[in-house]
């Protein structure tokens, strides 16, 4: 199936894009990463040139890497934020707009249906990405991060918002109003992001038997849905670290190195020095997988049971239509 | 084209269709008719893939909606009783997205569109804003997008609710139309004189069940069994009209009204023959013969009265 040539596809970014909120929202959108993105570049050249008195040419690096790192976990907050927004009213609002038995009874398949749903969203999304790429891409300026952690990093964000957008839309299916939908849809985003955090909390505190570090070598399972970790995992792996400090994916460096059985790691003590020779650290052996590769295992199957079960929602014939809240019954 | 044989459809506790059993024959406009809640819409949401039916057979074009919905789909325009539109869409892009998604080729879509404009009488309204447009005019679009992949069979769910009596007109001209063109049309209302003009068939729904159907003249006759009589005769021949038609078991309520007789005959319209033959032969002088088949009202109320407790 070609996807380009999905009319829903179409029809949902022609009605996307001449809504009044459609500029206003991207506008507002630059306008907020623009700034956080200077406030990011302000607080590396603090940490940089104050706190750590480097060179002009170290300094240049470590801020480019920095710079790159904050933007990184800016961007996954918002595919947190606004994904889930974008997909949790795609079928409920058909449904509201009495437009989805139309659709039903075309020449769509059902997973037509949900593919052009969920293809429109993330093309939204790719907008407030390409947006924000002249920000986004300073980092480039500064040196010290290599064109393969920016792909892998953008590769990231690209799943975590498939995958939650899958999970709008599922929701979205099974949703009876609105208001459902879009809170089903930020709950479970929320869930994979930030409770997990909370999780992995009380896992390293079962784990080290009261003592929050070191996880003792063991697996800490809750870390492994978790778009932060994954994402962080993905760009400094294998290792765990990107072999710098104080930059902001220091707090889960910590988490992955111990992990991988590094004991009395963290701020500012442990194996990793300054200028620390990268490809060696690559080479040391590793206990077990990093945490990405579950992080895109478990995305994917997320994404395909979300999808299936979307679909399996829109398909007709229908063993019953659920009427939505406050709409009559049919007679 | 279409036949519903013990169709049955339960929600939860509630019965909606209980042995539904119906036949709509190819190249007619047949109305169904039905109070709220008889199971108008189930039937039509059944027929039209949409929903599952629990017992009975279901045959569209000759294809089962449930088992080959995209061929059903492929043969049948569905306007439920509501409508249902896009922000933002002009009406021209409004059935250019449908006859997409119904598979009209990219080459011949816009020739599509501007024909079924043209058809409706929308076509200067092609660029306007479909939520401007008035009801009768949404309609009308509604019924142009069943339209946009040229089904045989339309389905169409009290298309005429809430329309003004000139947007009424306007529809009846245009399913009229449709008729012309040879399309075979199903059609729920339950503004009964609707239907009386368009409909070449009628059933009667009432608590899941077909009560009557067949062609308009057949169940009229069927369902009355009788039918009302207003004849204009020479005054001299009035009282000799009524003697004789005292001697007649078949006619009751004979009364003379301004000069006419008028009288209820029951039987067909054999009956009706022989009875003004036999006043003919009796030397009667008959201006005026005219039989008044029963409204659809009455039909209806008939049919869907409810039974006295046993």
């Amino acid at each position: 199936m070609n996807l380009a040539l999905n009319p829903v596809l179409g029809r949902e970014i022609k009605e996307r894009f001449r809504s009044r909120r459609a500029p206003v929202f991207v506008t507002l959108w630059v306008l907020g990463v623009g700034l956080i993105g200077y406030l990011v570049y302000l607080i590396a050249q603090l940490t940089a040139r104050d706190a750590f008195g480097l060179g002009q040419a170290v300094a240049g690096g470590y801020m480019g890497r920095f710079i790159f790192e904050g933007m990184l976990i800016l961007l996954m907050t918002a595919v947190v934020m606004i994904v889930p927004g974008l997909t949790a009213l795609s079928i409920v609002g058909e449904r509201e707009r009495q437009t989805f038995h139309l659709l039903q009874v075309t020449q769509l398949t059902p997973l037509q249906i949900v593919l052009g749903k969920l293809w429109s969203s993330m093309s939204y999304f790719l907008l407030l990405l390409v947006s924000v790429a002249p920000v986004a891409a300073l980092p480039l300026l500064f040196g010290g991060v290599r064109i393969t952690d920016v792909f892998v990093g953008l590769g990231m964000l690209l799943l975590t918002a498939v995958m939650l957008g899958s999970i709008g839309i599922w929701g979205s299916a099974r949703a009876r109003s609105s208001r459902g939908a879009v809170a089903s849809a930020y709950m479970w985003s929320f869930i994979l992001a930030f409770i997990t955090f909370a999780a992995m909390g009380a896992e390293l505190l079962f784990i080290g038997d009261g003592v929050p570090f070191p996880a003792r070598g063991r697996e800490v399972v809750s870390v492994l849905p978790n778009p932060y970790v994954g994402m962080v995992s993905a760009v400094v792996a294998p290792l765990g670290s990107d072999g710098l400090q104080g930059t902001p994916f220091d707090v889960v460096e910590v988490l992955l190195l111990e992990r991988q059985g590094f004991e009395n790691f963290g701020f500012g003590m442990g194996p990793m020095p300054l200028g620390v020779d990268l490809e060696e650290d690559r080479a040391l052996p590793l206990r077990r997988p990093p945490v990405w590769v579950f992080t895109v295992g478990i995305y994917l199957l997320i994404t395909i049971v979300a999808l299936r079960g979307a679909t399996r929602r829109v398909r007709a014939p229908a063993t019953r239509i659920r009427p939505l809240r406050n709409r009559n019954a049919r007679s | 084209m279409i036949s519903l044989q013990s169709v049955e459809k339960r929600y939860g506790s509630v019965t909606a269709l209980a042995g539904l059993d119906l036949a709509v024959p190819e190249g007619s406009v047949f109305g169904l008719i039905g109070p709220n809640g008889a199971g108008k819409t189930t039937a039509m949401l059944i027929l039209s893939s949409l929903l599952a039916r629990d017992g009975g057979s279901v045959t569209v074009g000759g294809a089962d909606p449930q088992k080959e919905p995209r061929t059903v789909r492929r043969h049948l325009g569905y306007m439920p009783d509501f409508f249902g539109f896009y922000d933002s869409l002009s009406a021209y892009e409004y059935l250019d997205f449908f006859a997409a998604v119904q598979g009209v080729p990219s080459a011949r879509r816009r020739g599509v569109v501007l024909d079924l404009l043209s058809l409706v009488d929308l076509s200067n309204k092609i660029d306007a804003d479909v939520n401007s447009l008035s009801r009768g005019m949404k309609q009308r679009l509604s019924l142009a997008r069943t339209l946009v992949h040229e089904p045989a069979l339309l389905v169409l769910d009290e298309p005429a609710s809430g329309l003004d009596p000139r947007a009424r007109v306007q529809l009846r001209e245009l399913i009229a139309e449709l008729h012309r063109m040879g399309k075979t049309i199903l059609i729920s209302s339950h503004i009964l004189a609707e239907l009386e003009g368009i409909c070449t068939h009628m059933g009667v729904i009432d608590d899941g069940v077909v009560k009557a159907q067949g062609e308009m003249d057949t169940i009229r006759g069927a369902l009355t069994g009788s039918r009302r009589l207003r004849v204009r005769l020479a005054d001299d021949d009035v009282d000799a009209a009524l003697d004789l038609l005292d001697a007649r078991p078949e006619v009751s309520e004979a009364s003379v009204e301004r000069g006419r007789l008028e009288f209820v005959l029951s039987g067909d319209d054999d009956e009706s023959a022989d009875l003004l033959r036999e006043l003919i032969n009796g030397g009667i002088v008959v201006y005026e013969w005219r039989a008044e088949a029963a409204g659809l009202e009455e039909l209806f109320l008939e049919l869907t009265r409810d039974e006295p407790p046993a």
